[in-house]
């Protein structure tokens, strides 16, 4: 019977991976959904950004020695580079759509070749938390990797509690609902907007910290990962920031789960053929009402 | 999109293309690379810039018309003129197939599903790199492109190059000067519109998807033929990425603003790269100018500039 009980192992080893991934995953997509439902920019650069968090952990954990510290600076550093970016450049082109898609683009191109240009093209590794192997139900799993969906949890309950409870979260979803009706309540606008890029990009950039210990830290991993963190964001739903949480966890725990079956590549395959059809059978979102479309 | 813009890139492409015997290597191999993405381009311009769908699946056909032409030239040994024509049946057949699913859906979703698909074929190609080459790909022998028995030069595969690019964008743009260019631009302002008037409009669309596919799968086959190497990168979406930038850059919606993107953006990124290296930064910075200046790309620009100085 040894051979069944591993393969009970493999299984849930494999969908645990899924899961620890879809929670950085989610990070992204919340953050794109967060953008785009605010300040109507659909924004190619998620990925650059998250590229970026990754890489300036790496860089920045090489002078201070500690990974918790790094991740944390990468992501207020982006954060901030990123609202200066809103402030500078998308604020001119908020809301259309096409324009912000061709600036974003742009933006991409600009972060990742800058950060070849500075930090070079070796696949460089960051050694992570080192936290002993947790037993899971009998399954051995590498307690960094729990801690690290731990966080992203943490940080996404965070931001749904910073957006409830807060007089900020307020004016953001004010804003949401009619920027001009709240321009003139005296909520600031602009300050909204520059918060929400912000945040959205520091999102990005803390699952690009997340990620290092986990992936080669490299410059072209942002252009893995954007397609997923859109499929994620269509399928749960344009303005819905829980169903990209879900959508996220379910596809990569499902993808991890197809890998005990079948290869790495045909199991993404798998994945695809199943966003696609929910896409079909759904195309508002796994988790929005049908809305009636006027015009 | 002005008549005398599509006679302006065919004649310009025409003298380009006979001028070629007379220019140096990198000069010719520049030409002709400018002609295979600017079909690219203009595959993406019809869908986007005249259906108002954004595609960023182009790549998909691209890169099937790429390993289809060389197959039927390496494998089965066809003719360059019959191989061309089994590549482009079979984007064909693949565009008819994956359209209809594409357009049951609009808007967000139709640009995520063709992401999806071409995503999901680079992946399988990856995967399958017995037939596929992988990403290293397949090195096709000069002497697999014949033609009445001969075995093609590289002034030969040049001149089909400019044989087809004049074929497919003149084509392309007599189809939409005819009614049925214009039916689609009615579609892309209001579709209900159009087919309260009495329009099939999804079969109208599906046709300019095809007819899209298939100009992105001869880009493809032409790639092949130019540069007798196929990879599984031609699948990613980064390609179909490159599309957008070049339609966007040259004017979208004109058809010939998307080939003089590539003849602005290619030479300049060869610029670029020899003087100062990181040529998709300055890309980059080039399509965010753009977007804060003009947005309507060179074209548009031109036309500002002519509204002023008049």
């Amino acid at each position: 019977m040894g051979g069944r009980v591993d393969f009970w192992q493999q299984i849930a080893f494999q969908t645990l991976n899924g899961i620890v991934w879809g929670m950085i995953v989610a990070l992204l997509a919340v953050g794109l959904n967060l953008i785009y439902g605010l300040l109507g920019i659909v924004n190619v650069a998620q990925g650059a950004l998250y590229m970026l968090g990754a890489v300036l952990c790496w860089y920045v954990e090489r002078f201070v020695g500690d990974y918790v510290l790094s991740v944390i600076l990468a992501a207020v550093l982006v954060g901030i580079f990123a609202t200066g970016v809103e402030r500078a450049l998308l604020r001119r082109i908020l809301a259309e759509h096409e324009m912000t898609i061709i600036m974003t683009i742009g933006l991409m191109l600009i972060f990742e070749q800058g950060a070849l240009g500075i930090f070079g093209g070796n696949i460089q590794s960051v050694a992570g938390l080192d936290l002993p192997t947790l037993t899971l139900a009998g399954i051995p799993y590498p307690g960094s990797r729990l801690m690290l969906a731990g966080v992203s949890l943490a940080v996404l309950g965070l931001l749904w509690a910073f957006l409830q409870f807060t007089r900020y979260g307020l004016w953001m979803r004010a804003v949401k609902h009619d920027p001009d009706m709240a321009k003139a309540l005296g909520v600031p606008v602009n300050l909204v907007f520059a918060l929400t890029f912000g945040i959205g990009a520091g999102l990005a950039a803390l699952g690009g910290g997340l990620a290092a210990p986990i992936v080669g830290v490299r410059v072209q991993m942002g252009v893995d990962i954007l397609v997923t963190v859109f499929i994620v964001v269509i399928v749960g739903g344009l303005g819905n920031l829980p169903g990209s949480v879900l959508v996220a966890v379910l596809l990569l725990a499902s993808e991890g789960l197809a890998t005990v079956f079948v290869d790495p590549t045909n199991a993404r395959v798998l994945s695809l053929a199943l966003m696609t059809a929910i896409i079909l059978a759904w195309p508002n979102g796994i988790l929005n009402r049908r809305t009636v479309r006027i015009a | 999109m002005r008549p005398w813009h599509g006679v302006a890139v065919l004649v310009v492409a025409l003298v380009a293309g006979l001028s070629l015997p007379y220019q140096s290597s990198y000069v010719r191999l520049l030409i002709t690379e400018i002609m295979v993405f600017g079909l690219l381009a203009v595959s993406f311009d019809l869908l986007f810039g005249f259906a108002g769908l954004l595609s960023v699946g182009q790549a998909l056909y691209f890169g099937v018309g790429a390993y289809l032409m060389a197959f039927a030239a390496q494998r089965y040994g066809l003719e360059v003129p019959a191989a061309i024509l089994c590549a482009l049946a079979g984007v064909l057949v693949l565009a008819v197939a994956t359209g209809f699913v594409c357009l049951r859906v609009r808007g967000h979703n139709f640009l995520i599903i063709t992401i999806i698909f071409s995503t999901a074929a680079y992946f399988l190609a990856t995967n399958w790199s017995e037939l596929t080459g992988g990403d290293d790909g397949l090195v096709l022998e000069s002497k697999v492109f014949r033609l009445t028995g001969e075995t093609l030069t590289n002034t030969g595969r040049e001149r089909v190059v400019l044989a087809c690019f004049l074929a497919a964008f003149g084509a392309t743009f007599l189809l939409l000067l005819s009614p049925f260019g214009r039916v689609l631009r009615a579609i892309k302002e209001n579709d209900r519109r159009a087919e309260f008037l009495g329009y099939d409009t999804a079969r109208i669309k599906l046709a300019a998807f095809c007819w899209a596919g298939a100009l992105a799968g001869l880009a493809g086959a032409l790639y092949a033929i130019l540069f007798r190497h196929v990879h599984t990168g031609l699948l990613h979406w980064i390609i179909s990425g490159d599309a957008l930038i070049w339609s966007f850059f040259g004017g979208v919606g004109t058809l010939a603003g998307p080939v003089l993107g590539v003849a602005l953006l290619l030479p300049f990124e060869e610029v670029i790269s020899s003087a100062v290296g990181l040529p998709k930064l300055f890309t980059g910075i080039l399509l965010v100018l753009m977007v804060l200046v003009n947005r309507k790309g060179i074209l548009g620009m031109l036309a500002w500039l002519r509204s002023k100085v008049r």
